[in-house]
């Protein structure tokens, strides 16, 4: 059975940054008018008011709370692929209990229902890849993919049949309340405290995987699955375990996109969040601290794409290109020359 | 009747044609999930070169060079780096998909459905042919995974590299090889889907990729059985367009079809490459 083992090392962290801002410029230059004009927008626009700083950090802290689920799940020696059915099933979830009439009036109790529920949906939709690896030995990769995609066409379909608010004329389901709604640290921007969660989460997560006994069985199974059932620890319970912790991270953002983001959940609500994360997962490597920076860059390539975008011809779907620059240069075993040297505990695959 | 028969082994034939694709990479060790992005990728390319050309003909040959080419970059890179072809192949299918959408706005200025005969291409291709086509494709294929040498190696690349290597020959070369097959069949998969239709829809691969690896293991990775899997597909597909017209199915939820079909038959089926 394949697993799948992060690389690790800040060199090919650093060539998988690189990969990414390649590709994006490359793109966004061809894809311009005026490459200049193009690159300076790029490179200037994400910063130029609070309203476009405050959305680029509120996309980084959504992005780093998936990342981190996604992250849990490789350090488990687990691809999670799932992610973008896991943050839209939770998301519409959270967005229908919290618009639902008389929600309100339950206040914090509603609040916590769907807070709850939607990382309990998260975790069940990433446990059913889990459970198959364990259970069929059935790839994760594989099943987790198929799911997603499989369930993904059913959520446009309840966004924009059932659950559609029949008195707008978007494709999306009715407006949470307005007590339910996160504040804004940056008006007019979307900042929320959801970002500080992120944060947190992330610090919570490294001292986690490094201090502690589960931590240990989740790094000796990711690592050396044949070492870790040697030394009595369930690999097939801490896989279980990781991918359901990957998908309630995966939840949580879909719950805090809503809470503190839209405030409605819109047809294809996901749009490659799901990938996006990965992304962030991957050019951290093993650190979730280094997640903090790896979501913050992703997210400014994302914020900057978008601006140019408004000056080009070409709206270009960076983060597609982002994830399989990232891709390729992750996967390849024996990078020459440099990394090969700095790669003691490199990718590997059995 | 017939014509839903007509109906069927057309849908069929694109079908087919990856399936039979993703055999020669599962000879060779590789889940072909790199599929669905070319079918699109190719069927991009086919509108875009016949409405420059105003060659059908021509805009298939750019497909038929342009994706055994791509996929022979990233089959050499995997082996060059001893990378996991499943990322890598992952990695392609997304940037075909992203590159095809890229593409279709740079050329056509729309991220929509672009019409062949709008655009002045004569669009009365042989529809009959495409069955024929790909029956043809799997005596072909299954010919030459059986009888020839050429076949006999490559279906030892995967499993047996060792036994390759002990004669002498590079089993990453016959690996390689497998990719570019697979790219041609997403290139006769593309066309297929773009010339029956007459124009250029975005996705318009929309999961077929998929099903066809799921085709490749109901037909126990043999060219005829993969064939008859690939009707048997197609013909689902058509009762749900049915039942879709009768309004007994929402639209939007078929979409997701083709990955919960193919999820099925992987758990079903055991020992293939996705494990």
């Amino acid at each position: 059975m394949r697993r799948f083992i992060v690389p690790s090392g800040a060199i090919l962290a650093a060539i998988a940054t690189i990969a990414a801002l390649v590709a994006t410029l490359v793109l966004v230059a061809i894809s311009g008018d005026s490459p200049a004009e193009s690159l300076a927008a790029f490179a200037v626009r994400p910063f130029s008011s609070a309203w476009f700083l405050g959305n680029l950090l509120d996309r980084a802290g959504l992005a780093l709370l998936a990342a981190l689920g996604s992250s849990v799940a490789l350090r488990s020696g687990n691809l999670n692929l799932g992610g973008e059915a896991q943050i839209y099933a939770p998301a519409l979830v959270s967005a229908a209990m919290l618009s639902a009439p008389g929600a309100a009036a339950s206040g914090l109790l509603a609040f916590v229902a769907a807070l709850l529920a939607a990382i309990a949906l998260g975790a069940a939709l990433a446990l059913v890849p889990g459970v198959l690896k364990t259970r069929l030995g059935a790839s994760e990769i594989l099943t987790s993919f198929l799911l997603s995609a499989a369930i993904l066409p059913v959520l446009d379909y309840l966004v924009s049949g059932p659950l559609r608010n029949p008195e707008g004329n978007l494709l999306a389901t009715r407006e949470i309340e307005q007590s339910f709604r996160l504040p804004s640290l940056l008006p007019p921007s979307r900042l929320n405290p959801s970002f500080l969660v992120a944060c947190a989460l992330a610090v919570a997560a490294a001292w986690f995987i490094s201090r502690t006994r589960a931590g240990y069985r989740l790094r000796v199974s990711g690592t050396a699955p044949e070492f870790a059932r040697f030394a009595g620890i369930n690999v097939g319970s801490v896989t279980a375990g990781a991918m359901a912790v990957s998908g309630a991270l995966h939840g949580l953002a879909g719950f805090c996109a809503i809470a503190g983001t839209w405030f409605a959940c819109h047809e294809g609500f996901s749009a490659g969040m799901g990938w996006t994360a990965r992304a962030v997962a991957l050019i951290a490597g093993r650190s979730p601290l280094a997640a903090i920076p790896a979501a913050l860059l992703v997210a400014w390539l994302q914020a900057a794409a978008d601006a140019t975008s408004l000056y080009s011809r070409v709206p270009v779907d960076v983060t597609a290109f982002i994830q399989a620059a990232i891709f390729l240069v992750i996967s390849a075993r024996s990078l020459p020359g440099l990394v090969a040297r700095s790669r003691p505990r490199g990718a590997r695959y059995d | 009747m017939t014509d839903a028969l007509f109906a069927i082994l057309a849908s069929a034939a694109p079908l087919a044609f990856a399936g039979l694709g993703a055999l020669a990479t599962e000879h060779a060790g590789v889940l072909a999930v790199f599929m669905d992005g070319a079918i699109t990728l190719a069927g991009l390319l086919c509108v875009l070169v016949a409405c420059w050309t105003g060659q059908p003909a021509l805009g298939f040959l750019a497909a038929a060079v342009a994706l055994p080419f791509l996929l022979a970059l990233v089959a050499i890179f995997t082996e060059r780096f001893r990378a996991n072809p499943f990322i890598t192949g992952l990695a392609a299918n997304l940037a075909f998909g992203a590159l095809s959408a890229t593409l279709s706005l740079a050329a056509f200025g729309t991220k929509g459905v672009v019409s062949l005969s709008e655009r002045g291409v004569d669009v009365s291709f042989p529809r009959n042919l495409f069955f024929p086509a790909a029956l043809a494709a799997a005596f072909g294929l299954a010919f030459v995974l059986k009888r020839t040498p050429f076949g006999l190696r490559l279906r030892a690349s995967g499993p047996d590299p060792d036994a390759l290597r002990a004669r002498g020959l590079d089993p990453a070369r016959y690996r390689v090889a497998s990719w570019a097959i697979a790219g041609f069949a997403a290139a006769c998969s593309g066309a297929i889907l773009a010339f029956g239709l007459g124009a250029f829809v975005p996705n318009m691969s929309a999961g077929r990729g998929w099903t066809a690896l799921a085709a490749v293991y109901l037909g126990y990775r043999r060219p005829l059985p993969i064939l008859a899997a690939s009707v048997l597909f197609a013909a689902c597909d058509y009762a749900t367009t049915v039942l879709q017209g009768v309004g007994a199915v929402p639209s939007t939820v078929i979409l997701g079809l083709p990955y919960a079909l193919a999820l099925i038959v992987f758990l079903a089926i055991p020992n293939h490459s996705g494990k």
